[in-house]
């Protein structure tokens, strides 16, 4: 395989694989900048190893094997001793036992479990809302420190002691590394939705400018918030957030000549928008059970999305796919209300989703 | 800690008053509240000083701010989650903010005296509350281990001398979160309750027969060197019934 396809195969798995991999580590190891230059190293093994091996069936899987061997070898060496011997030689004993299969079945459940401990920890309303951006963007997006920072505006100096205060608070705080409970599990759900719409209205107001960074945001929050919801696709608000983002998304980019301010979305849901922007757009509409209505809405800026929201009532699924806004390899047909999307450019590779309703009865 | 303006309506207190016994049996019962008391107004504290050997001491709490610590608790909870749950359930959350911090290196409390503090039992001495108030510019080492050390020690030759309550060192102000409730909804804030740049680094609760010794003990604390030290008694039904007897007199 050439180095050019190493590369790509790399980039693929880092943005699909990368908070996965490090949500994981957090679990084993209880230790979140351990979990990270572990991940780190797992990537550049991954460089050195797939030109030479071939690329893994599952990547992630491969990572996180070789992230986990990484922090047992740092473990042994650190000063720390005993009772991490101990527990490391426990994983050991694991992680020999043929490490694909056990990752390939923690794969189905534990590890995006581990995803979802990894988002609703960042998110924890204890945490400064910034600190909370800020980690979110790290350990799920994967985004440097000096990528982080100047999307923010601030000197990267600021942003890495940003990001050591809200990993200290939630080790000393001791904030549990879990999926809320029950009862907590609504306005928490609430609090990270709110964490990613914010890190989209940061992109959002920056899409027209030159600071690409900041207009990437926009990519991640609803990267994250289509992973939040494949992870939790009974909660309505999760799928309500997503719409509004992919709905604001589509009309992010200028058409000259074309006049913005309305559009109606037709009783049989097919939008009036040229093809570009039709499947964010139809996407975006066909979540919300009255699509009319709220699509016919979108015009107004992302704050009003709070009273958007409430209006939806999102009984619509969103059927999986790639890119949002981007000109969709195959763009969908409009009223058709299953079908496949596939993924835009090649880096985001993704596997197809099994077509589910467009509407819940 | 409950962070308090000072002056509460008459119904608030009643309220309040009404829900604490359902409240307190319910969390010791779980396991999860050791103890806890109101303290008196911050016009009987008194902060100490020691510079260059010499004791320095100012009648008043260490700031002079219009909200104040009115009271304190400690709790034994799992985890940030149980605590927040355990505080928000509290009578005073409805009308008071409260600040949640952990002990940065484990609690040290005396079994015997636990009790008779948490019961405002002050026949072997009245409760006074050590703090250690930290400044944006530490004078001195924080964290140096021999100073805490010498900590360590202070603490555990009061508890041979039988006048150690329970206390220990915290976790600074990031590890802070400040909790209120209004309307049924739980709000939460990163950081402590009070707005200033100042911080309490440690707690101590002694028993002192009176305020000299309070302050003695106060001077005695290895951070007295670098920072203040404030000392104020918790609050005693039976002293200020006496103080208003005299007050008339």
């Amino acid at each position: 395989m050439s180095t050019a396809g190493v590369q790509q195969a790399v980039d693929a798995a880092f943005r699909e694989e990368w908070g996965r991999v490090v949500a994981t580590l957090i679990r084993r190891t209880g230790d979140w900048d351990l979990a990270e230059e572990c991940t780190q190293d797992a990537f550049a093994e991954a460089l050195r190893r797939w030109p030479a091996d071939g690329i893994p069936r599952r990547p992630g899987a491969w990572l996180t094997t070789v992230a986990g061997h990484r922090a047992i070898d740092r473990r042994r060496r650190s000063a720390r001793g005993a009772e991490l011997l101990e527990q490391a030689g426990r994983e050991a004993e694991l992680s020999e036992t043929d490490d694909e299969m056990r990752d390939v079945f923690d794969e189905a459940g534990a590890i995006d479990d581990d995803r979802l401990r990894l988002i609703f920890t960042c998110c924890h309303p204890a945490l400064p809302l910034e600190g909370r951006v800020a980690l979110t963007l790290r350990t799920l997006a994967g985004l440097t420190t000096a990528e982080i920072a100047r999307a923010f505006l601030v000197p990267e100096a600021t942003m890495a002691k940003r990001l050591t205060r809200t990993r200290t608070k939630i080790t000393a705080a001791r904030i549990p590394y879990r999926i809320p409970p029950a009862p907590l599990l609504a306005e928490r759900t609430s609090g990270v939705l709110a964490v990613l719409y914010l890190l989209f209205n940061e992109g959002y107001a920056a899409s027209s400018g030159t600071n690409l960074i900041r207009a990437g945001l926009c990519d991640e929050a609803i990267r994250l918030a289509r992973a939040l919801r494949r992870l939790m696709p009974d909660e309505p608000e999760v799928t309500g957030v997503l719409a509004l983002m992919l709905l604001h998304h589509s009309r992010r980019l200028p058409r000259p000549g074309r006049p913005r301010r309305r559009y109606r979305v037709g009783a049989d849901r097919r939008p009036l928008r040229p093809a570009g922007t039709a499947d964010a757009v139809a996407r975006g509409a066909a979540q919300p059970g009255r699509g009319g209505r709220a699509g016919g809405r979108h015009r107004r800026g992302p704050g009003d999305h709070r009273r958007a929201q409430r209006r939806l009532p999102a009984r619509a699924l969103l059927p999986p796919g790639g890119g949002a806004g981007r000109p969709a390899a195959a763009a969908r047909r409009p009223g058709r209300r299953r079908g496949r999307l596939r993924a835009g450019a090649a880096a985001r590779a993704r596997r197809t989703g099994t077509p589910v309703p467009a509407e819940q009865a | 800690f409950v962070g308090t303006g000072g002056r509460m309506p008459a119904e608030a207190v009643t309220q309040m008053n009404r829900d604490f016994p359902a409240y307190f049996a319910e969390m010791e019962s779980r396991g999860v509240r050791l103890c806890g008391r109101e303290l008196d107004s911050p016009a009987t504290a008194v902060t100490v000083r020691v510079r260059d050997g010499e004791t320095l001491v100012t009648d008043g709490p260490f700031a002079e701010t219009k909200e104040f610590v009115g009271g304190f608790d400690v709790l034994d909870c799992a985890d940030l989650d149980e605590a927040i749950e355990v505080e928000a359930k509290s009578p005073v959350a409805r009308f008071l903010p409260l600040e949640i911090r952990p002990f940065a290196a484990g609690l040290r409390a005396a079994e015997p005296l636990v009790s008779a503090f948490d019961r405002e039992d002050d026949s072997a001495g009245l409760p006074y509350l050590l703090t250690v108030w930290i400044g944006p510019t530490p004078a001195g080492p924080l964290d140096s281990p021999a100073v805490l050390r010498r900590s360590e020690a202070w603490r555990q030759k009061l508890e041979e001398d039988g006048v150690y309550v329970l206390g220990g060192a915290l976790g600074g102000p990031e590890t802070a979160t400040t909790l209120r409730v209004a309307n049924g909804e739980t709000r939460l804030s990163d950081g402590p309750f009070l707005g200033i740049e100042e911080f309490i680094a440690s707690v101590d609760v002694v028993r002192c027969p009176d305020r000299q010794r309070a302050v003695d003990l106060a001077a005695a604390h290895p951070f007295a060197r670098y920072h203040a030290v404030e000392a104020r008694p918790f609050y005693s039904a039976a002293i200020h019934a006496q103080r208003q007897l005299e007050s008339r007199e």
